[in-house]
């Protein structure tokens, strides 16, 4: 009897799929909502300004006062999840498109502090709050209980970027506006 | 004893899955902002007309002034580019002016005029970052250059300097 019983668990161990371990996402206790803020002094867009045919790629870096600046202003103990959705391309027409790469950092140290940017890799980033210092986690967030509120903290997001100048669609680049748009979602609990 | 093996193996080849709970918050933000870039086909040109002329300064004057508005003495300069488009204009309010036989440099405060249309007696005064211009309907920005300097420690010599504006479309 017991060596059938042996022979089923290592069937059972062989086959099964993947176990997923339980993840508590504390962000769905969160009762202060997230507060997203464009925080950029000029006209709140990401402006290349003037561009003349044959520039080739005209960037806009972290350092450079055309950056967008965002503040995330949320609860303190928590990690967030942000989302950024560029356009493929800056467009003045079906026939004249230029390419528009996102480059995009955050800050999460309770300043608005380009220097301690992380730069976010692809268009998705998960991070607390407040970062942690080196540290251990603490113990898990206070669930709101009677007129308990956690605090809040900002966090800071950057938004920059390259542009090529030259007509995706072929041929030369009309003279005239090229636009773009592009979204920002922030919340407690990734968006699938 | 088979079937139940058999039954055992059939089970283990199901995948299970545990996952976590997953509830939506409501408590996310979102923003969108607007990406542009505003191709020209071509830039635009600065053709110097005449440079500014101080003349010769007179036992005792303490200071060298020259209205940008009125005075035929006034630098004259004129932009080139896309008619009636809209134009950002900045230039540098001081410049140092350096005396050729050596000495302190000179500061000198720009001034300067501009109007779409070539008259100076009908040009107005501009601030040191303007947004509000426009070539005309030739494609042409007049800009005329004056301003003052302090002379009154002027060491004997030729002073000169120069006047940078920057101007790009918006």
């Amino acid at each position: 009897m017991k060596r059938p019983l042996f022979i089923i668990f290592i069937f059972w161990f062989l086959f099964t799929g993947h176990l997923y371990a339980q993840e508590i996402n504390f962000g769905q206790y969160a009762t202060e909502g997230i507060v997203l803020t464009n925080e950029s002094p000029h006209s709140g867009g990401l402006n290349f300004g003037q561009v003349i045919e044959g520039d080739g790629t005209i960037s806009i870096q972290l350092t450079d006062p055309e950056v967008v600046v965002f503040s995330i202003e949320a609860e303190i103990d928590k990690d967030i999840f942000v989302t950024i959705t560029p356009p493929a391309r800056l467009v003045y027409d079906a026939d004249n498109k230029m390419d528009y790469t996102l480059q995009a950092s955050y800050s999460n140290k309770g300043n608005d502090n380009k220097s301690q940017a992380v730069t976010i890799n692809g268009t998705s980033v998960r991070f607390p709050v407040l970062a942690r210092e080196n540290k251990p986690p603490g113990t898990p967030p206070t669930p709101k209980h009677g007129d308990n509120t956690t605090p809040t903290t900002k966090a800071y997001l950057y938004i920059y970027g390259d542009l090529t100048v030259s007509n995706t669609e072929g041929g030369s680049l009309a003279a005239g506006l090229y636009t773009g748009t592009i979204n920002i979602t922030v919340s407690y609990e990734e968006q699938n | 004893m088979k079937k139940v093996l058999l039954f055992a193996i059939i089970i283990g080849c199901i995948p299970l899955q545990m996952v976590g709970q997953d509830q939506n918050s409501s408590n996310g933000d979102s923003d969108r902002i607007t990406v542009n870039a505003r191709v020209v086909a071509e830039g635009i040109e600065m053709t110097t007309i005449r440079d500014m002329r101080f003349g010769k300064v007179q036992p005792g004057q303490q200071e060298i002034s020259i209205s940008p508005l009125r005075d035929p003495n006034a630098g004259k300069m004129v932009a080139s580019g896309i008619p009636d488009e809209r134009i950002r204009v900045s230039f540098l309010r001081e410049w140092q002016l350096t005396n050729d036989q050596g000495g302190e440099p000179l500061t000198f405060s720009y001034r300067v005029a501009g109007n779409s249309i070539d008259d100076q007696n009908t040009s107005e005064l501009l601030e040191t970052n303007n947004r509000n211009l426009r070539f005309n309907s030739e494609g042409e920005f007049y800009f005329w250059i004056g301003g003052r300097v302090n002379i009154s420690n002027a060491s004997p010599g030729n002073y000169e300097g120069e006047f940078t504006i920057e101007i790009e479309y918006i």
